[in-house]
Order: structure tokens, then sequence, then C-alpha cells
């Protein structure tokens, strides 16, 4: 899967924080697999919620429960750091535009 | 908790089960099987609709959006029974599945909440921001913060009905969200001794055990002062009890749980609120051993999902948790 050089410089971070939160290694050859896979025993509904709120706390972001669809984006670290970087760069353009 | 709507080993067979079977999921012990009647569940869904859903007082629902699992006795009475009573849909909502549309079309919802659901609510305004009128249920669980401010956020329009209750008692007492003292229900009596601070009830909804009668009388873990004949004040548990996000969790069996796994080491288990679970716990191991410490992780890890803690903490040196 092609990555984009802002995803890329947010999975190290990203991947560091959701390992704390969930008390549980993360290796960088797996970004792409499924958290709930990786760490079953806190990646619950409960777990997406916790790491919701990390990534609203750490990256500067804010995430809709309705629009961003958790069950996609909260999928993997790749995918969460796709989420951050998207809202980033639509912030970015918002900010620009006022 | 499980629920069976099958018939009842030993009960007559019939086109309707005599009765359902509820049962703990053992965490706080051996799991148990507790049994209700239809005529208790019934009872008790006639409770719930007056005080959650009274259309003689204006407060009737037009949906029923419930967090609650239907395999426990709430989420039993909220998902199914109480909707199927008043003839409204039903919705089980997920923690992390956006609120369906039908939601947002419903006028007079009524929202039956765990306690991470109000922080998901809490974000979902724009979805109930059509409903004239909201009714949210919150029972048996610290109430977050999330919830009271999810209370004032939606103004005027919205009501929360806290509940006590049970799996082995069934509803005990309730109180209008953001009060701080229960009345009992109306068929519920105190059954304490004068000089006893633990709640103890009888009414006509206990719970059997599948070899015998249901009890006259039940003491729930609960201290409590009582103000007067039908009303109390929680004051906490009795016993080393979390909920966390609704679930019951026995802090000293965790802890001896885990030292089994990892023998010779001081485990503490230690409660601590949670803005999403409302409680939950951490636990702190009396050493700073790493091979140690990393036993016990793994000893975490093969716990039932719902006993997990937040963190596993070595004990500093002076033995006092940070």
């Amino acid at each position: 899967m092609t990555t984009t050089s802002g995803t890329d410089t947010l999975r190290d971070p990203l991947r560091a924080a959701l390992a704390a939160l969930l008390d549980h290694p993360l290796d960088p050859a797996d970004d792409e697999a499924s958290l709930a896979d990786l760490a079953p025993e806190r990646y619950d509904s409960l777990g997406v919620l916790d790491a919701v709120g990390l990534v609203e706390r750490d990256f500067g972001v804010s995430v809709d429960l309705v629009v961003d669809d958790l069950r996609s984006t909260f999928f993997s670290v790749a995918s969460i750091a796709a989420l951050v970087d998207r809202k980033r760069r639509d912030a970015a353009v918002l900010g620009m535009l006022s | 908790m499980t629920v069976c709507q099958e018939p009842v080993p030993g009960a007559v067979p019939g086109p309707a089960p005599a009765e359902l079977e509820f049962a703990t999921s053992g965490s706080t012990g051996e799991p148990q099987r507790w049994l209700r009647t239809l005529a208790q569940v019934d009872a008790e869904t006639e409770l719930l609709i007056g005080l959650c859903a009274d259309e003689s007082a204006d407060q009737g629902v037009d949906g029923v959006l419930s967090f609650a699992p239907p395999r426990h006795l709430y989420g039993h009475l909220m998902s199914l029974a109480l909707p199927r009573r008043l003839e409204v849909p039903c919705l089980q909502a997920g923690l992390t599945a956006p609120l369906a549309r039908t939601v947002a079309r419903w006028r007079r919802p009524l929202i039956a909440a765990v306690p991470a659901a109000f922080a998901v609510l809490g974000r979902c305004l724009p979805e109930l921001a059509g409903a004239e009128r909201i009714t949210l249920v919150h029972s048996s669980a610290v109430l977050p913060p999330a919830g009271l401010k999810l209370l004032a956020d939606l103004g005027e329009r919205a009501r929360l009905v806290e509940l006590f209750g049970s799996t082995e008692t069934g509803l005990i007492a309730t109180r209008p969200g953001g009060t701080e003292d229960w009345t009992l229900a109306a068929d519920t009596r105190f059954a304490m001794d004068s000089e006893s601070d633990q709640l103890r009830v009888s009414s006509p909804r206990l719970a059997r055990r599948p070899d015998g009668p249901p009890p006259t009388a039940t003491t729930t873990g609960d201290l409590v002062t009582v103000l007067n004949g039908r009303t109390f004040r929680w004051r906490g548990r009795s016993n080393r009890l979390v909920k966390v996000n609704g679930v019951r969790v026995g802090l000293d069996r965790v802890a001896a749980r885990l030292s089994e796994a990892v023998p010779g080491v001081p485990i503490s288990c230690r409660a601590e609120p949670d803005p999403l679970r409302g409680e939950w716990f951490t636990v702190h191991a009396g050493t700073d051993d790493p091979r140690v410490l990393a036993e016990l992780a793994a000893a975490v890890r093969a716990l039932p999902a719902a006993e997990r803690p937040r963190a596993l903490l070595p004990l500093p040196p002076d033995g006092r948790s940070r």
C-alpha cells in the first residue's frame, strides 16, 4: 500500500502512543494489521473510544463519531494515521481560506 | 450474563418459557444462574414504563435506543420487554457505530445507556437535535461526568432516570438524574436490622436460584444510610467491587487470580474513577523486578476481558501507589 509522507511521519509517534495506551508492543510491520487482532485484550469498543480520546488529545484533531466511521478509520495504525493526516490537511486548507 | 429464552430444565414445556435465566459472568465469583418468572419480568417492565415512559404523564416515547446488551437483565428489559409492551421500535446501539438515521427521526426517544454511552451521545448532539423530548436511563453504575454534561447540553427537553438494582434483585430504587437520594420502587421494602447499614430489601421480583424458591429478602453488598421508610443515600460498597462500564468486577478475585499465576508478589487492586467507564482499577505489584513484572503482565493479559485493569504498575519503594 502506498503511503504519503504525512502518514509516514505520523505513524511512529502514533504507534508509540497506541502501544502505551493498549499496553501492547506494536511493530511497524503490523501498521496495516487490525489493532483488534493485535491487541484483542484491550482494543474492544471501549479501547477504540480510548484511542479516539488519545488521538484528539495528542494529535490535535477532532474525531466525529458519526462521520468518521470508527470501524474503518480506527482499524489500524495506518488507518488512524491516514485519518489524522487528512484532518490536519483539511484544517490547513480551512485555515488558508479563512 | 446470558439470557436463556428457552424453557428452564424441569419447567413444564409450553408455548412460552415459564422463566428467563440470567447468569452472572463469574467476574465476582463462580458463575451463578438466576431465574425470573415472566410475571416478575412483566411487573418490572410496568414499573419501568411508569418511571421512564408514562404516556399519561406526558412522558411517552416513540422509540428506544439501547446500549445495554439484552443478555443482561437491564438490557433485556430495556431492549426487548419495554419496547414490546409499548409497541415502539428498538435499535441496539454500539459504542463505535454511528447512530442510525432512524434515531434522528424519533421525536421522543428513550435511550437506555451504559456509562460509556454518555461520552458517545455527547458527540452525537446533531443526531438528537430534532427530538422534542429525550429520556435518558442509566442503571446501577457510577454515573460518569459525561452523563450530567450531556443532560446539561440537551437542556430542558432531556431528563435522566437512574435505576438502582442488580441481576439478583431487579429494580430496587430510582432517582432523577443529578439528585443524591434514592427512592425505593413501589413494590420494594427495606428488610434490614435497625442497626445495619448494609442494604437488604424484599420485593416480589427477587430472582431465585435453580435449586430453590425466591428468597424473602436479599442483601446487596451496598452500604446505605436509610433516610426514611422509602429513601436512602448510597455510601459505597461493603465488598471490593467495581462496575467497569456497568459490569461487576471483584477486585479481590482479580488479585487472587494474579497471585495464583505469579506467587510470592504482593498484589493490590485499587479502584479509580474513569471518565468513560465510570469506574476502573489499577493493579499494583509489590516488585520492580522486570522479569516478575513481565510474568504479571502476561497474567493480566490472560484475564477475561471484563476483568482487565487500566494498568499494571510496580509499587514504589515506600509501598504507596502514586
